[in-house]
């Protein structure tokens, strides 16, 4: 097995890397600077509150979808591997990994002596179990697409086998995706919460809380400082503000960028920023008239005031994005590429020359992002500069993503930060992608990005995924003037939190801080 | 006599039970989305939107989906919810009982004080403190029931932390955290509900003492409270009663607000989960219970009108 790769320590030396770079970055972002205790604290209760629950829910992990669902399933459960500081990949209940077969073969060694809260032991059965659940032609998870790769998964003694059609370089990154925890084989009752994870539930209640207890088997080392963590299910904005500033609980998941401010003013309180390569583009479907025209997709990108739009309704919260979806703190992003400035002449050029005439309506919703409302109102005004009239189209919240996003052919939409910039590509930029929302068509494109997501050299890789950007940024259909940092709320004797892929230290919070 | 009547509101409430459902089933196809694409949200591809529509048996026609529910409804079985698959009961019950207990405590301190502030204000009607109360309880319920509970966050929970902002009901607690818990929601529907009994039971009073046997009651020298109460209030008792118990019915079924301003889990909240998740079967059983409170509401409202004023027990 002569082409072995040692994907977990190509990981490490990929980060020390990089490590440098990001470090710099994270310094520019002006991020809130938390004194780290010297030894986290154990003990204590840390009551959250987050958004996305609802009386309807239920722990089955198949129907994860908010940042709430994520913290629930983190509190009680564990995945293969784990999106660790710096957003490097570790194992979590895999020990290690290694590819044969050319790549299409992925084997997964666990850790042994982990066992589930019912005090069975965690086989490779179960993780199989855990994986098909979102599997299979019928299956209903959100996670179906990301295993759709995938063959077969098959346990071999400790180790658990994946085989794929295709090089899956990003399979051991998908294994950490919250949908993909591992629950004993043959689950009914998903409610009872029964994982291998760093508490165990002692009290659920759909769309309102949950609460744990420290799982005194916790086989994680430094992890699961407190004894007891809530979850609550706050909605409302202002009460999770007061509930936070009254010190009854301490943290809360997403502040609002208009109140940010106050909220940082206010005394005991930080808020946490996250650079998670989430970004708030508009985007063109680029087989519908008139946004076929290069030209007209051109100018309206031209069209666009980004540092004003960063500053009057982002407050500064994020940083401009360049019309591609990889955010500069991912290893892959193209620094080379020279950043797009507001030009309303050349747009208004351009304009002319796509021969359009006429008002170009624009789609939006509260529920694309927050800021929407206020983004293309902006948008509108900036592009009238340039002589290009965009016509503000209020949507419903309710069906947005079904009936809006992917069918008018101009509106505005969200992504979160995917994984690795691989994932992230392939789901939203390639030909024929489920999730294509320009429906964007390259076969240049296509033929750099599976090359690149087929590529071991690294260095090659990262030229690949260069000229991928570069090609999204010269013509795609996405508008992209904004990577928008994620807000978390929390008291000052909230310590030991890093930022991660998601909110709430990529919704692993529960595990990760300590209370002073 | 009483029998007939009640024979006959019985039979118009089923009727209207069933106008309500066949509402709320039209109201909840004519949103768009469904259950599907609500769970799946962002991430809904067409393969997973059939399979939860093929699963729940969403691609059958409409009509057939409401008879089936309807049918199954008549022979007690509430169904399950479409999003989580648990019993509609179970899910219910909770938030019923929650519910109930914001309603009836608000109810123990808002309707006696409108009443008595009322009274009060009758007796002093014209004179200050009449224009006071007045003054007040308009501006209360002119100001929308989210402000005024923002407001009492605010100065209540976050500047002097007296009490929590969050209304958490948590079993295992202690009956005084429980008491915490409550005091600011109840404050705020005290202050919405307290303007209309008020005024209700002050303008009744008023009407009834221009009668003549109040002023022959005046001349024996009967003292102003005591006309008020023992000779007054029996003969304005019927208006009064029927706001009150609209009032009832109010904080059972109008709680939506308050309850997400201080995410205290009730009704009110699940109703709205369950329109956002498409949940059809958990809407209608919100739906028909808040129906049915509304409808009992009425009912004793009626009833107790009835008793209250023996004219209209015999009827010319």
């Amino acid at each position: 097995m002569n082409d072995d790769i040692r994907v977990a320590d190509f990981g490490r030396r990929e980060f020390l890397k990089h490590a440098a770079a990001a470090g710099s970055v994270l310094a520019l972002g002006a991020g809130p600077v938390i004194a780290q205790s010297p030894q986290p604290v154990r003990g204590g209760k840390l009551t959250i509150a987050a958004t996305g629950a609802a009386g309807t829910d239920s722990l089955d992990p198949r129907t994860i979808s908010s940042i709430y669902h994520g913290m629930q399933a983190y509190l009680y459960g564990n995945c293969l591997t784990e999106m660790g500081e710096g957003n490097r990949l570790i194992g979590e209940l895999a020990e290690g990994w290694e590819s044969s077969q050319g790549g299409r073969r992925q084997v997964f060694a666990l850790r042994k002596g982990v066992s589930f809260h019912n005090g069975r032991a965690m086989t490779a059965a179960d993780v199989v179990w855990s994986i098909n659940l979102h599997r299979g032609a019928d299956s209903k998870s959100a996670a179906k697409v990301l295993l759709d790769p995938v063959t077969d998964v098959r346990a071999d003694g400790n180790n658990v086998i994946f085989e794929t059609a295709e090089v899956y370089a990003d399979l051991p990154y998908v294994l950490s995706d919250q949908h993909l925890i591992i629950v004993p084989a043959n689950t009914t009752d998903f409610n009872a919460g029964v994982g291998t994870g760093p508490y165990v539930v002692q009290r659920y209640v759909p769309g309102q809380r949950i609460a744990g207890t420290r799982n005194p088997n916790y086989w994680k080392q430094g992890r699961a400082h407190v004894a007891e963590c809530e979850l609550l299910a706050v909605g409302d904005t202002t009460a999770r503000m007061s509930a936070l500033q009254s010190g009854e609980i301490q943290m809360m998941e997403r502040v609002d960028t208009r109140t940010a401010g106050l909220l940082e003013r206010a005394p005991g309180i930080q808020v946490l920023r996250s650079s998670t390569g989430a970004y708030r583009p508009f985007m063109m479907l680029c087989d519908n008239a008139p946004y076929n025209n290069v030209d007209l997709r051109m100018a309206l990108k031209l069209a666009i005031d980004r540092e004003d739009l960063l500053k009057r309704v982002f407050r500064g919260y994020g940083r401009v994005g360049n019309d591609h979806p990889i955010g500069n703190a991912d290893p892959f992003h193209a620094s080379d590429i020279p950043q797009r400035t507001y030009d309303p002449e050349q747009a208004r050029s351009l304009y002319r020359r796509s021969g359009h005439s006429g008002p170009l309506a624009l789609s939006f919703a509260d529920v694309a992002f927050a800021e929407a409302p206020d983004a293309a109102t902006l948008f509108k005004e900036h592009a009238a500069r340039a002589g290009i009239n965009i016509e503000l189209v209020r949507e419903p919240n309710d069906g947005y993503w079904n009936n809006v996003w992917r069918k008018k052919p101009f509106c505005a939409a969200a992504w979160g930060g995917r994984p690795t910039a691989g994932i992230m590509l392939a789901t939203a930029f390639k030909a024929g992608a489920t999730f294509n929302d320009s429906n964007w068509n390259s076969p240049e494109f296509d033929a750099a990005l599976a090359q690149a997501r087929a590529e071991l050299n690294e260095q090659k890789r990262r030229e690949l995924y260069s000229r991928c950007q570069r090609l999204i940024h010269a013509t795609g259909g996405c508008i992209n003037p904004i990577f928008a940092d994620v807000l978390d709320g929390a008291r000052a004797n909230v310590r030991g939190f890093f930022p991660g892929n998601y909110a709430m230290s990529g919704m692993r919070v529960v595990e990760r801080v300590w209370l002073t | 006599m009483l029998l007939r009547l009640v024979l006959q509101r019985a039979a118009f409430a089923v009727l209207t039970l069933f106008a309500v459902s066949a509402l709320i089933f039209i109201g909840t196809e004519l949103l768009p989305g469904d259950v599907a694409t609500a769970i799946l949200g962002q991430q809904a591809t067409p393969e997973t939107v059939a399979a939860i529509r093929r699963d729940l048996g969403l691609d059958r026609p409409p009509l057939e989906r409401y008879l089936n529910w309807i049918t199954a409804f008549a022979h007690g079985d509430f169904g399950r919810s479409l999003a989580n698959g648990l019993p509609i009961v179970q899910l219910v019950s909770g938030r019923l009982q929650n519910t109930l207990i914001l309603a009836c405590t608000a109810a123990l301190i808002a309707v006696p004080l409108s009443i008595a502030l009322g009274l009060y204000a009758a007796l002093r009607r014209e004179r200050l403190a009449d224009h006071a109360i007045s003054a007040i309880t308009l501006l209360l319920v002119s100001v929308p029931e989210f402000l005024i509970g923002y407001a009492l966050m605010l100065g209540l929970a976050v500047q002097l932390g007296w009490f929590p902002a969050l209304s958490l009901l948590r079993e295992g607690d202690s009956l005084l955290a429980w008491a915490r818990a409550l005091v600011l929601p109840v404050l705020t529907l005290t202050a919405v509900t307290l303007a209309h009994t008020m005024r209700l039971t002050r303008t009744a009073i008023v009407s009834v003492l221009s009668a003549e046997y109040i002023r022959m009651a005046e001349i024996k020298g009967i003292g102003p409270a005591r006309i008020i109460v023992r000779h007054a209030l029996p003969n304005a008792l019927s208006p009064i009663l029927s706001i009150v118990m609209l009032t009832l019915a109010y904080l059972v079924v109008g709680v939506v607000v308050v309850e997400s301003v201080f995410n205290y889990s009730g009704m009110g909240k699940l109703m709205v989960d369950a329109v956002t998740a498409r949940d059809l079967p958990l809407v209608q059983a919100c739906g028909l219970i808040f129906s049915v409170v509304y409808i009992i509401g009425n009912f004793l409202s009626d009833f107790l009108g009835i008793l209250a004023n023996p004219r209209l027990r015999h009827p010319k």
